[in-house]
C-alpha cells in the first residue's frame, strides 16, 4: 500500500498542515491533487489581527466576524516583543523593540521560532518586513539598513537558513520608514524618501524594481504602504484641513498586477474615502475586509514616548464587496462599531490579514 | 497511574477492554488508553469490550493494531490529565521524543497507521501522522513528491507543466 492511495479525508488532513499558499505549487503534482486542492481546501478571506501593546506585554487580538455588530476581539497571542513586523498565511512575525531580535509564531499551535540575528547594525525595527514567495513556498524576513534614508543594500533571511545574505542593491535606493514597508504578493514594498516612487524587493529573483506614485504627493499629503486583498496599496491622505488630525481625503490606490514587473506596471484607483462628522483614519497597515473597513480613532493621540494610538478601533460596513475595476466612493459619517475586548490601557500598533493556520514551524528550526 | 477523580467508584484496578484484530489476534488494554478511540470511547462507555466478548475491528490488522496500542498507551496518562496542563516539561519533552520514534517507519506502515487513525478516529495520532507526510513532501518539488510517495510516471502533459516549473523556480530547491 503506497500514501499515494490514501483516501481523500486523510489526504486533506495532510493539506492543512502544509502552508496554504504551498497548495499552488502541489497541484502540479497529479491531476487529482489538484482536484483536491481545488475543491477541499479552503480559500479562507483573511481576519483582521490587532496588534496593541501596553507596559507590560504585546497582545494580538482576533476579529473573528466584523459583521456581527459586535466586533469582538480575541486574544490569540501574547508576548514580550513589542513590534509586529508582519503577518503572512497565519503567522506572525514579532520583534524586539530593543534589540531587534526576531520570533516567528503560529498562535494556532503555540509553536514559536527563534529567528537568527541579522548582522547588520539595528536601528528600528519598522525597517524590517515578513512575506512569503507563492511559487517556491519560502518565507522570507527582509531587514533595510538604513543610512540617513538611503540604502545601498537588503539583508534576507529564508526562514530555516542558518544566516541572512547580503543582496546589493544596484544603483542603491532610498526609503521613506514613516510610509511603511509592507510584503505582500511576493514582494516587499517601501516609498522612496521624496515620495516620489515605490520600490519593490521581489522575493523570488530578489531584485529592486521601481513604479513611479500614482500621484504626486505633495505639500499637504501624506501616504502610507496598505495592502488590499492581497495586492499592495498606497493610501494618499490630504491633510490639508488645518487643526485637526482627520484627513479631509483619502484616495487609495492598487498595484494593477500586484508586483512591479517593468515601467508598463499600472495602478488603478479603488477607494475614495471621505470622513465627515467623526474623527477616524483607515486602520494601518491592512483596512480592508471584505464588505467592511477598520477604522481608529484620531484624537485620543498619545503625546508621550509611546507610538501608535490609543487602542480604539471601529469596523465600518461599506456595503457589497469591491468588483475589480470600479472606483468605491466610502463614506465614513458614522462612528462604526467599537470593537470591544481589548486590554484598557493599550496602545494600538497596527492591524493586520490574518488566516488561521495549522502550519508546523518545527522544520524551520535547521539551523 | 493515578485513579481519575471521578472513576468508576470501584477499586483501584484499572478497567480493562478487549480488542481483536482484523487476523483474530486479541489485545487486553486499559479502557483509558483504548479510549483515545472517539469510535472505541463509545462502545466502551456502554460497557462493551470486557469480559470475554472484545470489540473486533475489522479493518485494522494485528500489526498495526499494536502500534496503534503502543501510541494510545503512552499517550492515555496525557489525555487524562486534559492535555496535561501540569505537566513537567520533561513528561512533555518525552512524549515529543516518543512521536518522534514512532513515525519513524517506512511508508507502508505509515499508510496503514494513517488508515487505522482514521477509521479509530484518534485525533492525536492523525495529527502526527498527518504531520509526518507533511514534513516528507514539504519544501519538495512536484517531480520529487511523486517519486517520493510512489507515484507512476507522470503523463506527458504532467510533465510538461512540470518541466514549466522548475525552469522557472528550479534554483528555489537547490
Amino acid at each position: 500500500m503506497k500514501l499515494k492511495n490514501l483516501p481523500t479525508d486523510a489526504f486533506v488532513e495532510i493539506l492543512l498542515r502544509l502552508p496554504p499558499s504551498s497548495l499552488w505549487r502541489f497541484r502540479l503534482v497529479s491531476r487529482h491533487w489538484r482536484t483536491v486542492i481545488d475543491e477541499r481546501t479552503p480559500r479562507s478571506r483573511p481576519k483582521a489581527l490587532a496588534f496593541c501593546v501596553n507596559g507590560k506585554s504585546a497582545y494580538a487580538y482576533v476579529i473573528d466576524d466584523l459583521a456581527d455588530g459586535r466586533c469582538r476581539a480575541r486574544e490569540v497571542w501574547r508576548h514580550r516583543f513589542k513590534a509586529m513586523v508582519g503577518t503572512c498565511n497565519g503567522l506572525l512575525c514579532l520583534c524586539s523593540v530593543s534589540s531587534g531580535d526576531i520570533v516567528v509564531v503560529n498562535p494556532v499551535t503555540g509553536e514559536t521560532l527563534d529567528v537568527p540575528r541579522c548582522p547588520a547594525e539595528y536601528r528600528n525595527w519598522k525597517a524590517f518586513s515578513f512575506g512569503f514567495h507563492l511559487p517556491t513556498g519560502l518565507y522570507k524576513i527582509v531587514y533595510l539598513p538604513l543610512t540617513y534614508g538611503f540604502i545601498d543594500e537588503v539583508q534576507v533571511l529564508t526562514l530555516g537558513d542558518a544566516s541572512w545574505r547580503r543582496v546589493a542593491v544596484a544603483g542603491g535606493s532610498s526609503c521613506r520608514l514613516a510610509a511603511g514597508v509592507v510584503s505582500v504578493d511576493g514582494a516587499t514594498f517601501w516609498v522612496t524618501e521624496g515620495a516620489d516612487r515605490v520600490a519593490s524587493f521581489d522575493l523570488g529573483d530578489e531584485r529592486v524594481r521601481t513604479v513611479p506614485m500614482p500621484v504626486e504627493v505633495g505639500h499637504g499629503f501624506s501616504c502610507h504602504l496598505t495592502e488590499v486583498n492581497g495586492r499592495l496599496g498606497v493610501a494618499v491622505i490630504s491633510t490639508e484641513r488645518p487643526m485637526t488630525t482627520t484627513p479631509a481625503k483619502i484616495e487609495v490606490w492598487v498595484l494593477g498586477e500586484g508586483i512591479i514587473r517593468d515601467r508598463r506596471t499600472k495602478w488603478s484607483r479603488r477607494y475614495s474615502v471621505q470622513v465627515q462628522g467623526v474623527e477616524r483614519l483607515l486602520a494601518r497597515p491592512h483596512f480592508a475586509y471584505g464588505d467592511h473597513v477598520l477604522t481608529t480613532d484620531t484624537r485620543k493621540r498619545t503625546h508621550t514616548h509611546m507610538q501608535g494610538e490609543l487602542t480604539k478601533m471601529f469596523g465600518h460596513n461599506v456595503g457589497r464587496p469591491l468588483v475589480s475595476g470600479e472606483v468605491r466612493s466610502v463614506w465614513i459619517r458614522e462612528p462604526g462599531t467599537a470593537v470591544s475586548g481589548i486590554i484598557e490601557n493599550s496602545n494600538l500598533r497596527g492591524i493586520f490579514a490574518y488566516d488561521e493556520t495549522t502550519e508546523p514551524l518545527s522544520c524551520y528550526r535547521a539551523w | 497511574m493515578a485513579a481519575p477523580e471521578s472513576g468508576d467508584g470501584n477499586n483501584g484496578a484499572a478497567r480493562m477492554v478487549t480488542l481483536i484484530s482484523s487476523d483474530n489476534t486479541r489485545f487486553e488494554v486499559e479502557a483509558a488508553a483504548a479510549s483515545l478511540s472517539q469510535t472505541l470511547q463509545l462502545t466502551i462507555l456502554d460497557g462493551g469490550g470486557g469480559g470475554g466478548d472484545g470489540i473486533p475491528l475489522p479493518n485494522v490488522d494485528s500489526a498495526t493494531l499494536s502500534k496503534v496500542l503502543e501510541y494510545c498507551i503512552k499517550h492515555a496518562p496525557a489525555a487524562a490529565n486534559g492535555g496535561a496542563p501540569n505537566a513537567t516539561a520533561v513528561d512533555r519533552a518525552e512524549l515529543e521524543r516518543f512521536d518522534n520514534e514512532f513515525v519513524n517507519i517506512d511508508q507502508s506502515v505509515l499508510y496503514s497507521l494513517i488508515m487505522a487513525a482514521h477509521n479509530l478516529e484518534i485525533e492525536g495520532l492523525q495529527s502526527l501522522v498527518a504531520k509526518k507526510v507533511a514534513d516528507m513532501i514539504k519544501g519538495k518539488s512536484p517531480m520529487e513528491i511523486r517519486r517520493t510517495l510512489g507515484f507512476p510516471d507522470p503523463t506527458p502533459e504532467e510533465q510538461a507543466e512540470m518541466n514549466a516549473h522548475m525552469l522557472e523556480y528550479g534554483w528555489a530547491y537547490e
